[in-house]
């Protein structure tokens, strides 16, 4: 089905903002996945309490837990904003839009975690176990705004694209 | 906005709540007693950055 909606009309706040939640709630996934799970260079809190006995290992995976429950709740309210963004007549579904902006949303992400939990409060380094882990928050962070460039830029593309569609 | 903000701060404390709430009935009592002990000092430490996602939206939604 073809939607026509007037040139002028057309919103794209609706879906960059779905789509840069859900791109934040999955980021906290990669994070907790890749960077505690598998790689395990990190856990939520294991700059405080290291996790190198059972308990503490415990007490660790207990932050984690709580941790993903967070980034579970952002990823479910990113999807009913997506919900509610592709029920607008006035928004149009665009791919590299949707990438773009989950790729804001992960670097957003990551930036936080940063800020928060690397830098302001200590909670953790990204990788504890190598001789300068404030080394691997800074390039930690360098790759983080250079996501929110890259889905940035993308968003801006796509709004270019889709303004130059209407002018036609 | 108004739900996300509701929706979030509801999840929020359930989280924290049921989180403290299972803390107390865990097995292993030093594990136990270390999270009893630093809970809520820790809670808003790992929690703080997830209401930005309301600033995020809010930033977002308005663009043309």
């Amino acid at each position: 089905m073809t939607r026509v909606v007037a040139a002028n009309a057309v919103r794209t706040g609706p879906l960059v903002s779905a789509g840069a939640v859900i791109g934040f709630g999955m980021g906290g996934f990669i994070d907790g996945i890749v960077l505690h799970q598998i790689l395990q260079w990190h856990q939520m809190i294991s700059n405080i309490l290291p996790p190198d006995t059972l308990a503490n290992k415990q007490v660790n995976t207990f932050w984690d837990g709580i941790f993903h429950a967070a980034t579970w709740t952002a990823t479910a309210i990113g999807i009913a904003l997506l919900w509610r963004a592709l029920r607008r007549r006035d928004v149009i579904a665009s791919p590299l839009m949707m990438w773009g902006a989950l790729l804001l949303g992960w670097g957003t992400f990551n930036v936080m975690d940063s800020a928060f939990n690397h830098y302001i409060f200590g909670l953790h380094n990204v990788h504890e176990w190598i001789a300068n882990p404030m080394m691997s928050n800074h390039i930690f962070l360098a790759v983080s705004i250079g996501l929110i460039v890259i889905g940035w830029s993308l968003v801006q593309s796509a709004k270019r694209t889709s303004k130059a569609a209407e002018n036609l | 906005m108004r739900y996300v903000l509701g929706l979030s701060a509801t999840i929020f404390a359930l989280v924290a709540f049921s989180a403290d709430a299972a803390a107390c009935t865990m097995c292993n009592v030093e594990v136990r007693d270390t999270i009893a002990e630093q809970f809520w000092d820790m809670a808003w430490r790992v929690l703080a950055p997830f209401p930005l996602i309301a600033a995020l939206f809010w930033a977002l939604d308005r663009m043309k």
